[in-house]
This record gives C-alpha cells, structure tokens and sequence, in this order.
C-alpha cells in the first residue's frame, strides 16, 4: 500500500472501537424535522400529538442502570415514532410482566448498529435477562462514506434515507433488489446504493444477528428476534425449519404495512389475507387513542406512516409469548 | 492454474428467496449456507486448488488440515489457546511446528488450535471465532495476529460488482477463499490510494474503486471491539496484535489506553523485518534474488554466508546479511525456512511469509503478556 494508516484520521478508529452507547442525535433531528413536523418548546420535543421525553443518552427509555431486566432494540417502529410512550410495544411488554427495562431503539437503525449498541450497552450496563430486537429488513447496512468515493443514495424512496443522514453510524437501503435498476455506469463519487449489492447488507445483518445469538447463548440471556418486514413466507418457513435455532416468531409470518394498511374512512385496520377486516384489541382503542390503526406521523404521508397501537399490541403479546412460553 | 469451474457452485436445489418491495433475491449456494451456518465453517482448499496451493505456492512444506480443514490439531472443547489469524499464522511457508501458535502452546504446555485461514480478513475471523466458542465452548485463551485492516468480506453479484484485485484465476496471489467465490470473499484489499480509482465505474463494479478504505478498517475495529466485549463476558483472556507495520504505526500510539486493553503488543513490522533478510544473492538464474535457497548460517559471526560455489556463480557481490543474534538453536531444525516462508520463490522477497525465526517471536512476546497478565 502507498499510502497507510496514518493517513486518515485517527477519530475513525478511535470512534469503531468506542464502547460507549452512541445516539445519533442528528439523525433524530433529521428524522423529526422531516417526517414528524415535530416542534420543541420548552426543551420538550413533541409532534401533532405526542411527546418524546429521552433520558440522558437521547434515547427514548427510562435511564439506563445496570441490573435491568429487559432490553429492547429495534429501529423507529421500536422507537415509537408517532406513537404515546406507553404504547410501545416494548413498553407494553415489560409492563405485561412488570420487568424493568432499557429500550436502545433508534430510528433508521440497521442490524450491525443495533448490535454494535446493544455490545455498547452490555458493556456498559451488563447483561440483560432478557433482550428483544425487532429489525425492519435486512437491507439496511452501516456504510462508510467518504465524500471523494461515495455517497449516500440519491434516489431515496419514500421510506429509506437519504444523503445527509448516511454516515459511519447509519444505514442505507440498497435502492432495488434487481440488478437491473442498477446504472450502467457510475460516476465518482458514486452512489452507495448503486454501487453495492443488495445481498451484501444481507449477509451483514445475518452476521451480526449471529455474533449476538452466540454471546447470548453463551452468556444466558434469554434472546428473541424477529423482522417486522416479513421477507417472504417462504423465508419464515425456511428459517423455522431448516434453522431452528433462529429466534422463532410469528411475527415472521406478519407484514405490518399489508395487514394493517386498508385504508377505511381515513383510518386504517387489520386486513387479513382473505380480505377480511378483523376487529380485535377494539377494548384498548381508546387507550391507544388516535393511534390506534396508524401512527400519527400519517399527517407526513399515509404509506410513509408507522404503524399504529394495534400493530404493538400484537408485537408485545407475541415477544412475550417467545420469551416466556418456550418453558 | 485451477479450473475455473471448480469455482462453480452447483445449483441449489433448494433456494430461499427473500424478497423487499416486489424485488426479489435469491439464496443460493454456498451463499445461503453463509447467511444461515451457524458452526464452524470447513475450509478448504478445492483438489485442484490445493494441487496448485503446494505446487505454486509453496513445493517445501506438508500441510496437514484437521477435519475441518484448518492446519493444526482437531477443534474441541476445553481447549486452552485458540490462535486466530491470516496466512501468516497459517504458516505458509513453514512447517507447522515452526508457527508461532504451535511454539506457543509448546512454551506454555497447553493445548491449542489454530483458526487461521490464508487470505483471511479480520471480519472473517472475528465470525469464525465467534462460531468456534458457540460450537466448541470457550477456550481459555485467544491470541490473535491479525493481518492489515484494508480487508474486507465483500459479497459478490457478478452482475453488480466484481473486485478488481482479486480475480478467480489469481486465487493463490490474493489468497481468496474458493469455496466463497460465488457468493461472499474474505478478503478483498481495499487500496487506500485515490489515485488508482476511476472516475468512472461501468457495471459491474469494481468494489476497490467504489468503497473508501475507511471502510474496511472501520468495520475490523467495530468487529475487535466485539469480540473483546465477547471474550471479557466469558472470561477468556484475549490478546492481539498484528503483523502489518500500518497497524503497529498507528496502535502504538494508544499502547496502553482504554481504546485497546488487549492490544498485546507491537509487533514489529514484518516490512521492517523482512529488511534484515532482504539482501538474497542475485545470480544470472535468479536475476531477481528469490529464488536462491542455499542459504546457510554462520552462528559465529551471526550473519548469513553463502556456500562458497554460489559466490563464485553469481553475478553480484551483494551477500545476504541476516541479523541473528537470537534462537540459532533453531537454524538447523528449520535450515531455510528459518528465515524466510519457503514460498518466496513464486511471491518474491518481499511478499513471501515470514520465516519460523519470526514466528518465534511472536510465540515470545505472546508467551511474555500472558505472564505479565497471570494468565498462565
């Protein structure tokens, strides 16, 4: 190599091997100040309807403390955006079981810096009886970016990230699957979504799901996963059948956005495979309140929207079902 | 040169597809095995990929695997030192009780095993290791040497990227894995180097020109960081360090920090070192200075002689001038490879593997932190 080590700068290593809990607080003012229209008065952040407290990492939970029962990871849906605190799903678990908990959620959160925070966090904190991470897909990758060799993506649909909010500690979403959507030829600096397979941040989420089942498994922390993007039914199927020390959910069977997304006099209800429209949890829709089929980050955009209450009532009892039922 | 067709995978017959947004993608292959294999990964070398291995790479040494193709002794559990690192802890180019994890484990009397896998990236070890403690439980201690932090594990879509540096054909060269060629490398060497990027990249690709160097090494320290938390939570007693001088350049400076509790120690730079064995006769034959192996060693005066025909046959007056004031003992034991790997000469001087004399160094200055940490 001509040129070494010593020429970059020393924070980046410096930075990798921090093992300290990290939030990006710019990308949740990003995040907020996009799709959220969220307003700050009073050094209290909130949208057209919620609040956010943080505590004194910038996360949405309670302070962390070594001893907790539960940690919870996932990315904005785990994070609650547009949704009451109490509503959370991770929330509604470790009050269903009256546990003490820790939720590390980040919006935008791929599977490598969910599992990079949660390594930071037992560092920190210690282990956890129990930890639950919810990953939106497997497309989203930490990447690099130098702005003399590569960008975040240009051609952010609605719902994946744009330029400013990709750095060392964010993701990306490949813009397609199909090799043919990718450019002929790219120009320097080029598009990191263009330029890099899909099947890479893939492999990486898998890898990183990996190093944190082992440390689990090893270390006896009672661990479950699951995919709120359901990949496929044939996927669920061949993790359940032909890996069955994966973390076994029927959350792999759900796709929030399908089920969830029939749009019926401006609100939005579980709409089962046959078409059907199920009414359940009705008993708690005015506990939920105006959140109860969607989000209320709908005002952004109804398919850019979370989903709402329901959706997290159902996530919880099957997280809870996962941890507590399997003897 | 293998036949590329070794590197075909067969079809799978049973592919998972996963699919976002109506795109779909198939999990095939070796690739799905790599998503979903929780153990050990087998290495190994294709037939005809090891015939080429011992014929090109190195015609001197035996290179005995265990059953999962790693050289050394069978995996198990309770296992006492677990070494991990790249080809130079492979040991090309050196008989295996001339590695620095098998003179370790003779200094200390403990068992060992090695995970090393030539071409390897710090990625792909800190996975293998992990899969390693998950199969076989935790072994007490885990020395690593990792190689330079420009590698990376790229996965290849021969319709969307490819890599410049490494291609099918020059497997050997850039010590690829075969068995992932298709899907995912362990290796791929990021050149930091502007210079060398095109402005423009025309499909497929090329991974060298289109990721920052940043990358790689940013990704090796997250994964260290991991594997340090890892071996803390289990209690193994974790040292590494690494061969490339880049590494020891930039490490030695936080010696001693919190950044980095097990950076063992600084191990010299193997350019560095090699500079004391660079001066090989030239010869008529051997115009470059690789190829000669008649080398010998005069303890006397510590500094390497050459047999007396071969000064007379050659061409230049430069002599070999290899400093050895420490572990001669070993010199007729190890005879050539003492100094040099034995495959200098298909990689050249400057890119052959260090000889056992370094090895036994580096089995030292391990051997000394584990005393010095009352780990044995």
């Amino acid at each position: 190599m001509d040129a070494s080590i010593d020429d970059f700068e020393a924070s980046i290593f410096l930075e990798a091997m921090n093992t300290r809990l990290q939030f990006k607080s710019d990308v949740i003012e990003s995040v907020f100040s996009a799709s959220l229209r969220i307003n700050e008065t009073q050094g209290e952040k909130h949208d057209l309807v919620n609040s956010y407290h943080t505590n004194s990492y910038n996360y949405r939970s309670p302070e962390f403390k070594k001893g907790t029962d539960l940690l919870i990871v996932g990315c904005s849906y785990t994070y609650g955006i547009g949704l009451p605190y109490e509503t959370v799903w991770g929330t509604q678990l470790a009050n269903m079981h009256k546990l003490s908990y820790a939720n590390i959620s980040m919006p935008g959160a791929s599977v490598p810096w969910m599992v990079d925070q949660v390594f930071r966090y037992f560092n920190d904190f210690g282990h956890p009886k129990y930890l639950t991470m919810l990953i939106p897909n497997f497309h989203r990758g930490i990447a690099y970016l130098d702005q003399e060799i590569n960008t975040g993506t240009k051609h952010p649909r609605k719902g994946d990230y744009s330029d400013e909010r990709v750095s060392a500690a964010s993701s990306f979403s490949p813009t397609s699957l199909a090799a043919k959507d990718f450019p002929k030829i790219s120009k320097r600096p080029h598009d990191a979504a263009e330029v890099t397979p899909p099947q890479l941040s893939i492999y990486s989420s898998f890898r990183h799901i990996r190093y944190l089942e082992s440390y689990c498994s090893s270390n006896g922390i009672n661990f479950k996963w699951s995919v709120f993007e359901a990949p496929s039914e044939e996927f669920a199927n061949a993790v359940d059948q032909k890996f069955p020390l994966l973390g076994k959910l029927d959350l792999y069977r759900r796709n929030w956005r399908e089920e969830f997304s029939e749009e019926r006099n401006g609100f939005f209800h579980r709409n089962m495979e046959d078409g059907s429209v199920i009414h359940c949890c009705e008993e708690l829709r005015s506990w939920a309140g105006d959140a109860f089929d969607l989000a209320t980050d709908r005002d952004n955009g109804i398919d850019r929207a979370h989903p709402g209450v329901h959706s997290h009532i159902h996530a919880a009892r099957d997280f809870s079902r996962a941890l507590f039922s399997e003897g | 040169m293998p036949d590329p067709e070794v590197f075909v995978d067969p079809p799978d017959p049973d592919p998972v597809n996963i699919r976002r947004r109506d795109h779909v993608i198939e999990l095939g292959g070796r690739f799905k095995e790599a998503i979903f294999e929780k153990k050990v990964k087998k290495y190994y070398f294709h037939e005809k990929v090891s015939y080429g291995f011992k014929e090109a790479l190195d015609e001197e040494n035996e290179y005995i695997t265990n059953s999962y193709g790693y050289r050394g002794p069978e995996f198990k559990s309770d296992l006492d030192i677990l070494a991990i690192g790249c080809s130079q802890t492979y040991g090309i180019g050196v008989p295996e009780e001339g590695t620095w994890p098998a003179f370790l484990a003779k200094k200390t009397g403990m068992s060992y095993a090695n995970l090393s896998a030539p071409g390897a990236s710090i990625e792909w070890l800190v996975h293998s290791t992990f899969s390693y403690v998950h199969e076989f439980g935790p072994p007490k201690i885990i020395a690593a040497l990792f190689p330079d932090f420009f590698r990376m594990e790229i996965v290849m879509n021969s319709d969307i990227n490819q890599s410049r540096t490494v291609s099918m054909r020059d497997w050997n060269a850039q010590g690829i894995d075969p068995s992932f060629t298709k899907g995912v490398i362990t290796s791929s060497s990021i050149d930091p180097d502007l210079k060398w990027r095109a402005k423009l990249s025309k499909r497929p690709f090329p991974i060298e020109d289109t990721v920052p160097a940043e990358e790689p090494i940013f990704r090796s320290f997250k994964l260290i960081m991991m594997l340090e938390r890892y071996c803390e939570a289990l209690g193994i007693e974790l040292l590494w360090s690494g061969w490339s001088d880049d590494v020891s350049r930039f490490l030695v400076e936080y010696e001693g920090t919190d950044y980095y509790p097990n950076y063992a120690f600084n191990c010299w730079g193997l350019h560095e070192w090699e500079s004391h064995f660079r001066e090989i006769p030239k010869t008529k034959d051997d115009p470059e200075g690789i190829k000669d192996r008649k080398i010998v060693h005069d303890p006397a005066n510590a500094s390497c002689m050459l047999l007396e025909e071969d000064v007379e046959s050659s061409n230049s007056d430069v002599y070999c001038t290899c400093v050895v004031d420490c572990h001669s003992e070993y010199i007729d034991q190890f005879s050539d490879s003492f100094y040099h790997g034995t495959d200098r000469h298909t990689r050249g001087l400057g890119n052959s593997h260090m000889g056992v004399h370094k090895h036994l160094h580096i089995a030292d200055d391990f051997y000394d932190k584990l005393v010095e940490r009352g780990a044995i």
